[in-house]
């Protein structure tokens, strides 16, 4: 149940076994299909070879919206637009439904969606529209260039009218970014799953070289994240808390510093392995480490208080996934 | 510099922004966005942070309060026009170097005349659909373009081509040359006007005067002597070389003096701006730039900088010294009574030397009871100068201070900034306080990396519309 550790990654089991498996239904096909993430990545129940039929979709055969969202998910998977858009916290969910990608998408000036399957995602969208989905008539929503990515003022190359004038370079950015929207539209299980692959990748998988040129980014991601845990756990200011990324033998540390400021250096894997699974508090303890875990059950190394040397207790979900963690043993 | 450690700091400026913005009491989400656009905006204006990157976390701030905000048709993020992208000061790179020119500057070499002529003759135009007074303050003639400096009066025009009298003026010189006049600038019924008369075509250098003319009908109707010298004496003198950061925040500094006459809520974030610059590496703890902004936003009584004061006031910074200037602005919006200020104009014109790449030329002073404005030109400032977003134009890297007579500082900010054509730019500055009407000399001082103009001016008020 262990895995090697990578830099910057704490040891533990599997990274997603305390997380809890997400769900959800998508129209694919004349029917709707089941699509679940668990074990580490999304699955496809209803194509079990989705590999097959992407290559037969790629020589002129039918694309199904299944492997179509997969793809998308694929392409997400180290994109660190994810946390900076995504949950801070289990109760931080942007309010990001189908209806409203569709919406977002209806109002973007131009661009294709990024990648081979962007037709096929976006009819996943359009059939949704009539399936309990808001009027399709609804007031536009997040029409905005922030949400679709970088803006810059009319400069040659660009298209679109006053006020909403896009490089032409941007465009890839643009359907990247609505790409993102729908995963998010999944729902906040996915968001959060997401999030942590996308930790993941950094903290140990394939953008691991990559950290530190980007070590701002995540060093916010780990602080916006840890911060209202701690102000929940301690009940301060979470603007007073500063978070480093540890590298070092251990779960890291976390103290309160003269001024009252709390000072936590974590590895960044604390993210998915912590974090996303719900854990970050628990029973009034820090979660710092995940022992063992099969969700619902996890063994964790949590602290009573900043200074203290972790304690290892028991810990079993309550009930569906992002309803918090009971001690159940020590 | 520590690019990482500036990226950093603006990153978790973002991340409480989010917090702040979308908790269970949020406040304003625009007041957020503007305080990590500004930080951000100074960053890459020093050249620390890349701009993509810095506008990238700003509008991920503002898609991820998008995102949560609920409200849809675009209230929270409605479509808006983005500012430019932020010119670097060219002394990012080696304070003190040798000036260079702004980065869209383009500088005819002097090889044609350039002349700033007192003018101050009023220029009356009356006829059934128009009654209006204009002065003519000077003429300024430069290697990209002639411009007469206006101000004035408008008490009556066609209200449905109000600017259709405005269109026929033209210039003749004493050869015989007839140059079209176009004004560009403000105007109002019953309101002031401020704006240029621009020359359509280049002025000969040959030319001895221009006449003025309303209509072919109507004759001249002003003679402007291009032989009258301008009058004014100008010192060149070294500065200390202080960091792009320092000069930076003196440029704030001088924000905070210009809201003293209408004191209350500043948008900026001194504190968070000082922390990211050491978050970057590119301010000392010590660095006395801080302590004269920490000062400032104690004595100003101005929303701003609650973090710096406090640190000046527990002794985690150490105190410094007002500069003169800054002091007198404070004395003066400290007192219960100040002069008064009455309407007049007075043809200021002087060409100073180039300062930075920049060459500046007197052109006119306008006062009215509340408000004095600086006419000036500029060759080689960008185009998009003031442009910068969130009180951090260009042009403040060029302070502008005026000495009168009895000793009293004035900030000059800048109000208007009009680019034309190939680095020519007309700015109005605003003159904080106003000159009061007995001021017969200023002393002009504008600072530039490492060297200092000081140009002594004449003031003779040519008119009162009391």
């Amino acid at each position: 149940m262990t895995e090697p550790r990578f830099p910057g990654a704490a040891a533990g089991p599997q990274w997603w076994r305390a997380l809890p498996p997400a769900q959800a239904e998508i129209p694919c096909g004349l029917g709707r299909h089941q699509v679940r993430w668990a074990g580490g990545r999304l699955v496809l129940p209803a194509h079990p070879d989705a590999e097959a039929e992407l290559v037969l979709a790629a020589l002129g055969g039918e694309r199904a919206a299944c492997t179509d969202l997969a793809g998308a998910w694929d392409r997400h998977t180290d994109d660190l637009d994810v946390l900076a858009l995504g949950p801070r916290s289990q109760a931080d969910q942007p309010s990001l439904g189908w209806d409203d990608v569709e919406l977002i998408r209806s109002t973007t000036p131009a661009g294709p969606l990024v990648g081979p399957h962007a037709a096929s995602v976006s009819r996943v969208y359009r059939r949704s529209q009539g399936r309990g989905g808001k009027s399709p008539h609804a007031p536009i929503a997040f029409s905005s260039p922030a949400i679709l990515g970088r803006r810059r003022r009319g400069a040659p190359g660009t298209t679109g009218g006053p006020g909403f004038q896009v490089r032409e370079e941007d465009e890839g950015a643009r359907g990247r970014r609505i790409e993102l929207l729908t995963l998010f539209a999944l729902g906040p299980a996915f968001r959060l799953c997401l999030a942590a692959e996308v930790v993941m990748a950094w903290a140990g998988g394939d953008r691991a070289g990559d950290l530190a040129a980007n070590r701002p980014a995540l060093v916010a991601a780990l602080t916006g994240r840890l911060a209202p845990a701690v102000a929940a756990w301690l009940g301060v200011e979470p603007d007073g808390v500063t978070a480093s990324l540890y590298t070092g033998a251990g779960w890291g540390r976390m103290e309160v510093a003269g001024d009252g400021a709390v000072v936590a250096s974590l590895p960044l894997d604390w993210l998915a392995r912590v974090w996303a699974c719900g854990l970050a508090v628990a029973d009034g303890h820090l979660v710092v480490g995940v022992q063992d875990a099969e969700w619902p059950d996890a063994r964790v190394l949590a602290l009573a208080e900043p200074g203290a040397d972790p304690v290892s207790l028991a810990l079993r979900a309550d009930g569906a996934a992002g309803r918090g963690w009971a001690i159940v043993g020590r | 510099m520590d690019a990482d450690g500036a990226e950093t700091y603006l990153r978790l400026m973002a991340e409480a922004a989010l917090r702040h913005a979308t908790g269970p009491h949020p406040d304003s989400v625009w007041q957020y966005l503007g305080r990590v656009r500004y930080v951000g905006a100074a960053l890459v204006m020093l050249g620390i942070l890349d701009e993509a990157r810095a506008e990238g976390i700003a509008d991920d701030l503002e898609a991820a309060v998008a995102i949560r905000s609920g409200q849809h048709q675009g209230s929270l993020v409605p479509h808006r026009i983005q500012p430019g992208p932020v010119q670097h000061y060219p002394g990012t790179v080696q304070p003190g170097m040798a000036a260079t020119a702004g980065p869209e500057a383009s500088i005819p070499a002097e090889t044609k005349p350039m002349r700033a002529v007192p003018v101050g003759q009023v220029f009356r135009l009356r006829n059934d659909d128009t009654s209006a007074d204009l002065w003519l303050l000077s003429l300024i003639q430069t290697p990209v373009k002639t411009v007469l400096s206006v101000t004035g009066w408008v008490s009556q025009w066609s209200p449905g081509r109000p600017l259709a009298r405005f269109g026929r003026i033209w210039a003749v010189d004493d050869h015989g040359r007839r140059h079209v006049a176009f004004y560009s600038g403000s105007i109002g019924l019953g309101q002031s006007v401020d704006g240029w008369l621009c020359l359509g075509t280049p002025l000969a250098a040959d030319a001895h005067w221009i006449d003025l003319c309303a209509d072919p009908a109507d004759g001249a109707l002003v003679r402007v002597d291009l032989e009258a010298g301008a009058a004014g004496r100008v010192i060149v003198e070294p500065v200390e070389a202080v960091s792009p950061a320092e000069r930076l925040l003196d440029a704030v500094a001088e924000g905070v003096l210009a809201r003293l006459p209408g004191p209350g809520y500043v948008p900026e974030s001194p504190d968070e701006l000082v922390a990211a610059l050491e978050a970057a590496g590119a301010l000392a703890p010590d660095s006395p730039a801080v302590s004269r902004l920490a000062g400032l936003c104690q004595r100003a009584g101005l929303d701003a900088g609650p973090g710096l004061v406090a640190a000046v006031a527990e002794g985690r910074r150490p105190a410094a010294e007002l500069p003169a200037p800054w002091t007198s602005l404070l004395a003066y919006f400290g007192r219960r009574h100040r002069p008064a200020v009455k309407r007049g104009v007075a043809p200021t014109a002087l060409i100073l030397p180039e300062l930075d790449g920049v060459r500046f030329i007197l052109a006119g002073l306008r006062s009215v009871p509340d408000h004095t404005l600086l006419s000036v030109v500029a060759l080689g400032l960008p185009s998009d100068g003031d442009r910068q977003p969130f009180g951090l134009p260009w042009i403040d890297w060029f302070p502008w201070w005026l000495r009168d007579g009895a000793g009293q500082w004035h900030l000059a900010v800048v109000e208007s900034y009009d680019t034309e054509e190939k680095g020519f730019v007309t700015l109005g500055l605003g003159v904080i306080p106003p000159l009061a009407r007995p001021v017969a000399k200023v002393e002009v001082i504008v600072s530039g990396r490492a060297a200092r103009l000081r140009a002594t001016v004449g003031v003779n008020w040519v008119d009162d519309h009391d």
